[in-house]
């Protein structure tokens, strides 16, 4: 008696086994989550402790803590504030148990002075197959936690005046709005805290020095308050007025197999397989790189052609990168029969029929996730806590090196961006570490990694990130499924002080890979079941960026419930790439799709 | 307790029968099946095969999350599974309703099996970490009542599987980069011993206890065989037997009578009593065989095996007896962990 199990099947059948265990009749006491008081007030404290209990009947856990953004009085958020809990998850309370819980608030240098509060959210976690059903989300409890910001000169201040700007702005412009303050004899005053706000709250964000942004059209007022005096400033906020669509213009079917990430190189696109799907009563794995001829049409209607499939011993060939010269590609592998996973060059020689030159494994045994290459380096991230980054000397391909290690210390690496003798690390719960691998800014060398900074406080589980020198910033994934997690952009303009300035969100989902179209300033993001967005990403940046009207366009090509079900024919976008006028995207389920851009 | 066996000379290879079923699993026993590739715990009725629940550990659901180990509580109140890739953590379950109930990010860079002590108050989740290049790691142990941390002793290099004593005083430790076999005590988790096991590179993997709490059966996975060890202050190794390739988990089963070994190398598990008087090797239908379990019922053992990059996991149910393949179910990707749920 065999019995043959689709995980395909049992991956959609889990969600509804699951929805019916989570659905099985609960004992009259279920778990009831509180904290011993509804609000905290820091008053002008940084750090306070509450206690969160289990006042029901049931055990409970995992609990996820999950901090809420600060918003100034006028409810816009403040970024490069935030609010640290510890624990950020409570493995299990029992009926009756209580647990501390410490909130440390970490605030930009200058804010505005004013009141703020943020939030803290005690709810079950960790079942992620029902996360929509009323046994996992039902059991939470909400925390409000206000504290107060004061200044120093308030008290001298005795005339304030904005300084109006030339021109309208439109929404998503960046405005800095000058401001006078003086004292009673007329002097100008320097440093004088001021406190901004906008009204209506939702027309805008206000900055710490007068920066103001946009978030919708019509009349918006800019408030400065110095001490008690006050200035308003009556702005007229134009439409941004950007408007486009994707349309699908080619596919490349690849419905055996889960499709990971993918590379363009001239007339060739290169994917990656994944994971484990079953069709029909025929299972297939993710140990195969396709190649596709973008030049030709297939045998239907605006299909692309596979020419060409390589199988690896890999479970997940997760990730493949082309060097710059279309000479060679690496492949990773996960999963491998022999344990030894590494990686795999390819010479392009043919770049319709790549050719394996070598397999690598020396201190990759564990698996690799992500590859960059970077002339004769490839740059490999190696899976597991404690691994981190290894760099490679591929000027021979034959016989790479291991020349170089980094790990930042907690956490692990998930992925690599080099750019400009800059290696960006998205570290997981470590954050985004810089390191100089031939900047020169702090001596480093591919050889010698220096670290040059981290942000670590990016929300956790850093995940990807596309760095835009000449803009100076840089778009950082956090892929948190729970969450879900959000874009966030970071200002590099100082490259020893990375300081988040902007957020990006779509909700329900999590982003994965982007890419970014340098030309226009238009980047793109994979982002699951939420399909391919567009996002205007010219001038600077600052605030809430989904309320500026600068998403061009959002595309959920397959339909779907958003919600990304591998082995359906859901939309589950994995990474985009804009390569000669398209927008190609990776598609777990679906494999290739070629877009024409909005802009 | 000696065995004068010899690989090959007496290894009879049964011929796989997909047998109607000759001998019955105890009815209302479960399987828990862990899946590493497809980030599942199968649910299988015992005595069929058949499927019959799953949960998903898909924490992150565009990654590889890769439950490893699954343990059942000695009361079958409660299960836990670890979690290997990412952040290693440890996940807790009520039996009743398989509902999830807690959950501990793991203070290590890995983690593989799960054991409990026989009161089934602590588990030990050792942390195998391969790629440290040899660097002493952790075993962790953790109070199951609430999931917290009670000590994380820093080791041995990367220790796989830490077992404790049928008394419970006791937690053998074994270490497969520096070949060795640490005692713990379990008041405080002291080292109290700590014994060289084979040659270098002998890769001690796995380990069990003989019921009376004498001897320790250890697999070299390296060597083809597992060793006898009498517990002793001065620990000595009395015996070994030769099994197949890579030989990965072992177990005794109820009443100490037979013990399996699923040799990952040669797809094969290796059946011998304790008083050596039979061997048998019986070839499996499915590649890299991996975890090893027995429920109530002595006479049928519960072996799950991998899969590969081409192929299905799954697992068989083997009439130890006779050598007969009463089912197997593919079932998962990367298919190691296995548990009796009573």
């Amino acid at each position: 008696m065999i019995t043959r199990v689709q995980p395909s099947l049992l991956a959609t059948a889990a969600f509804a086994l699951l929805g019916s265990s989570c659905g099985v009749s609960e004992p009259e006491l279920p778990p009831y989550l509180e904290f011993s008081q509804p609000v905290l007030d820091l008053g002008l404290e940084r750090e306070g402790q509450i206690e969160i209990r289990n006042t029901g009947g049931q055990s409970i856990g995992p609990i996820e803590l999950v901090p809420g953004e600060i918003r100034d009085l006028s409810g816009s958020m403040v970024p490069g504030s935030r609010l640290s809990l510890d624990p950020t998850e409570i493995p299990t309370l029992n009926p009756g148990d209580k647990r501390l819980l410490t909130l440390q608030l970490s605030l930009d240098g200058s804010l505005n002075s004013g009141e703020y509060d943020t939030w803290v959210r005690a709810r079950r976690g960790g079942c992620t197959s029902c996360c929509q059903t009323n046994q996992c989300r039902e059991v939470n409890a909400l925390l409000s936690v206000r504290f107060t910001v004061l200044g120093e000169l308030e008290v001298a201040v005795t005339s304030v005046r904005i300084v109006a700007p030339p021109f309208d702005p439109r929404t998503g412009d960046v405005i800095d709005l000058p401001l006078e303050a003086r004292d009673e004899a007329g002097t100008l005053l320097q440093g004088v805290p001021v406190y901004w706000s906008v009204n209506p709250s939702q027309a805008g964000y206000v900055g710490k020095n007068g920066q103001f942004v946009g978030y919708q059209t019509g009349a918006a007022s800019i408030i400065a308050q110095a001490g008690t005096i006050a200035d308003t400033l009556a702005l007229n906020v134009l439409d941004r007025n950007i408007e486009g669509s994707f349309s699908v213009a080619l596919i490349g079917r690849e419905v055996g197999r889960y499709t990971s990430d993918l590379w363009l190189h001239g007339d060739v696109l290169y994917s990656g397989t994944w994971g484990t799907r079953q069709t029909g009563s025929h299972s297939s794995f993710g140990n195969t790189l396709n190649v596709w001829d973008i030049s030709i049409p297939g045998t239907t209607f605006r299909s692309i052609q596979r020419s060409f499939s390589i199988e690896i011993d890999a479970r997940v060939v997760n990730d493949v990168k082309v060097r710059t010269d279309g000479e060679l590609a690496i492949i990773t592998h996960e999963g491998s029969n022999d344990a030894l996973n590494g990686i795999t060059i390819l010479d392009l020689d043919n770049p319709l029929e790549p050719t394996v030159v070598s397999r690598f494994t020396a201190e990759l045994e564990s698996g690799v996730h992500n590859v960059w290459i970077e002339g004769d380096y490839a740059y490999l991230v190696v899976d597991g806590v404690g691994n981190g980054l290894r760099i490679l000397n591929i000027s021979d391909p034959e016989n790479p090196s291991v020349i170089a290690r980094f790990w930042a210390g907690k956490s692990f690496l998930h992925d690599v961006y080099v750019r400009d003798g800059l290696a960006f690390l998205s570290h997981w719960n470590a954050g985004l570490v810089i390191l100089d691998v031939g900047n020169g800014i702090a001596d480093g060398s591919p050889e010698n990694p220096v670290e040059v900074s981290r942000l670590s406080d990016l929300g956790g589980q850093t995940h990807n990130a596309w760095y835009w020198p000449e803009a100076g910033y840089i778009f950082v994934g956090e892929e948190d499924f729970d969450s879900p997690g959000i874009m966030h952009v970071v200002d590099l303009r100082n490259l020893l002080e990375p300081r988040e300035v902007a957020t990006f969100k779509v909700p329900g989902q999590t982003p994965h890979n982007f890419w970014l179209d340098e030309s226009t300033g238009t980047l793109y993001l994979a982002w699951y079941g939420n399909g391919v967005r567009a996002l205007d990403v010219t001038g600077d940046l600052l605030g809430e960026l989904d309320r500026q009207g600068r998403e061009i366009a959002g595309l959920v090509y397959n339909g779907g419930s958003g919600t990304c079900n591998r082995g359906s024919g859901d939309t589950c976008t994995w990474a985009p790439q804009f390569h000669r006028g398209l927008v190609w995207v990776s598609d777990m389920n679906e494999g290739l799709v070629g877009l024409e851009p909005p802009r | 307790m000696i065995y004068h066996l010899v690989r090959g000379a007496l290894r009879a290879v049964v011929t796989v029968v997909i047998a109607t079923i000759a001998c019955t699993p105890v009815p209302g026993e479960r399987l828990l099946i862990t899946s590493g590739f497809t980030d599942q715990i199968f649910v299988l009725d015992a005595n069929t095969g058949r499927v019959t629940d799953s949960l998903s550990l898909d924490r992150r659901p565009g990654e590889r999350d890769e439950p490893h180990s699954v343990a059942v509580s000695p009361d079958g109140s409660h299960f836990y599974a670890t979690l290997s890739h990412g952040e290693p953590s440890l996940w807790k379950y009520e039996s009743k309703g398989l509902r999830l109930v807690g959950r501990l990010t793991l203070p290590t860079n890995g983690a593989s099996r799960i054991r409990l002590s026989p009161d089934g108050l602590v588990a030990a989740i050792p942390d195998y970490w391969l790629s440290g290049g040899g660097m002493v790691s952790r075993v962790t142990f953790v109070r199951t009542e609430d999931l917290s941390v009670i000590a994380s002793p820093e080791l041995c290099a990367a220790p796989h599987d830490a077992v404790f004593s049928p008394s419970g005083d006791r937690v053998a430790v074994t270490c497969s980069l520096s070949d060795e076999l640490v005692m713990l005590d379990t008041d405080g988790f002291r080292e109290t011993t700590r014994f060289k096991v084979g040659e270098n590179g002998d890769r001690p993997l796995n380990a069990a206890w003989t019921l009376d709490g004498r001897h320790l059966l250890v697999t070299l996975t390296t060597r083809s065989k597992f060793v006898e060890l009498e517990v002793a202050a001065a620990m000595r190794q009395t015996s070994q037997v030769m099994t197949g390739d890579q030989p990965a988990q072992l177990a005794i089963a109820p009443g100490g009578s037979t013990v399996v070994v699923a040799n990952r190398g040669s797809g094969s598990v290796t059946i011998t009593t304790t008083d050596g008087t039979r061997l048998t090797e019986i070839d499996i239908p499915g590649a890299h065989p991996h975890g090893v379990a027995f429920g109530r019922d002595p006479s049928v053992v519960y072996v799950t095996y991998e899969g590969d990059t081409r192929t299905l996991g799954g697992v068989v149910a083997i009439d130890v007896d006779t050598g007969e393949i009463l089912w197997q179910t593919e079932v998962g990707s990367f298919t190691l962990g296995v548990a009796v749920l009573p």
